[in-house]
């Protein structure tokens, strides 16, 4: 699975360098449901990776965090079994 | 070893004396940080590194290293309105840590490309801080992500080791988990 998220991101990389849209949403969704215990608060780059004090375009995780909540909502509507903890 | 980095980057007859300036600063910001880490690529390709202005069609992003030509291809419509610091920090990581045609855990197939891209992204914005509308935002939450599953450490080591086979080896491991 991971080689496949791999080759989507390599994939959407090259799409977007040529104005196409971003597919982070289905990508981290693989992620989510491979590997839960990561945990939905690492589903952002944390501030390791933003830098206290720098700038950060809200617009992008935003998005990303309802489409996010967007997902989980259907996965527990459509399964007890896949609750995220 | 930076005094010995300016005598090098004097000797180069490729580069204005603003940019070497430049370049000067961020490798010192670099070398402060990770004191580390092996500067021998560096030191070697600075001889002959050089800035081309490159097509719009061919170079995408304001500026991009390109390990074969150790040329640092600038997209000139792109860098005027674009942090040229960042950009150039980002070009930078790719020339200490270039290998053949290609740097960081990244192989010559590219198979590792847009993993390698968040990292040298996530490296840059350490270093001198992120910038508004990021273009690699999706690239540095997916490395953040994949790092969680096989470790910060594997990419590091990685990263300043060219050792793309790390990364696929400690992926493959993870499955198996």
């Amino acid at each position: 699975m991971l080689i496949e998220v791999i080759g989507d991101m390599n994939s959407s990389y090259e799409n977007r360098k040529h104005g196409g849209y971003s597919q982070i949403g289905n990508m981290q969704a693989k992620i989510l449901e491979a590997y839960p215990q990561i945990g939905l608060e690492n589903f952002y780059a944390d501030e390791y990776y933003f830098p206290l004090g720098q700038k950060i375009e809200p617009g992008t995780l935003e998005n990303l965090k309802a489409e996010l909540n967007e997902y989980q909502a259907q996965i527990n509507l459509s399964s007890n079994s896949k609750k995220l903890s | 070893m930076i005094e010995e980095i300016k005598v090098i980057l004097d000797g180069n007859e490729n580069l204005t004396l603003e940019v070497k300036d430049n370049l000067l600063e961020l490798i010192t910001i670099f070398h402060e940080i990770f004191k580390d880490i092996d500067l021998t690529t560096l030191k070697e390709r600075l001889k002959t590194l050089k800035i081309k202005r490159e097509s719009m069609y061919l170079v995408k992003m304001p500026c991009k290293y390109i390990p074969h030509n150790n040329e640092i291809a600038i997209n000139y419509g792109l860098i005027t309105e674009a942090d040229a610091r960042h950009w150039l920090m980002h070009s930078l990581l790719g020339v200490i840590t270039a290998k053949d045609n290609h740097y960081g855990f990244n192989d010559e197939s590219d198979s590792l490309l847009a993993l390698n891209e968040g990292y040298t992204e996530i490296l840059t914005n350490n270093l001198v801080g992120d910038i508004d509308n990021n273009f690699f935002t999706d690239e540095i939450i997916m490395t953040n992500l994949i790092s969680k599953v096989i470790g910060e450490d594997v990419l590091y080591k990685a990263y300043f080791s060219n050792d793309a086979e790390m990364v696929v080896k400690s992926m493959a491991e993870a499955e198996v988990k």
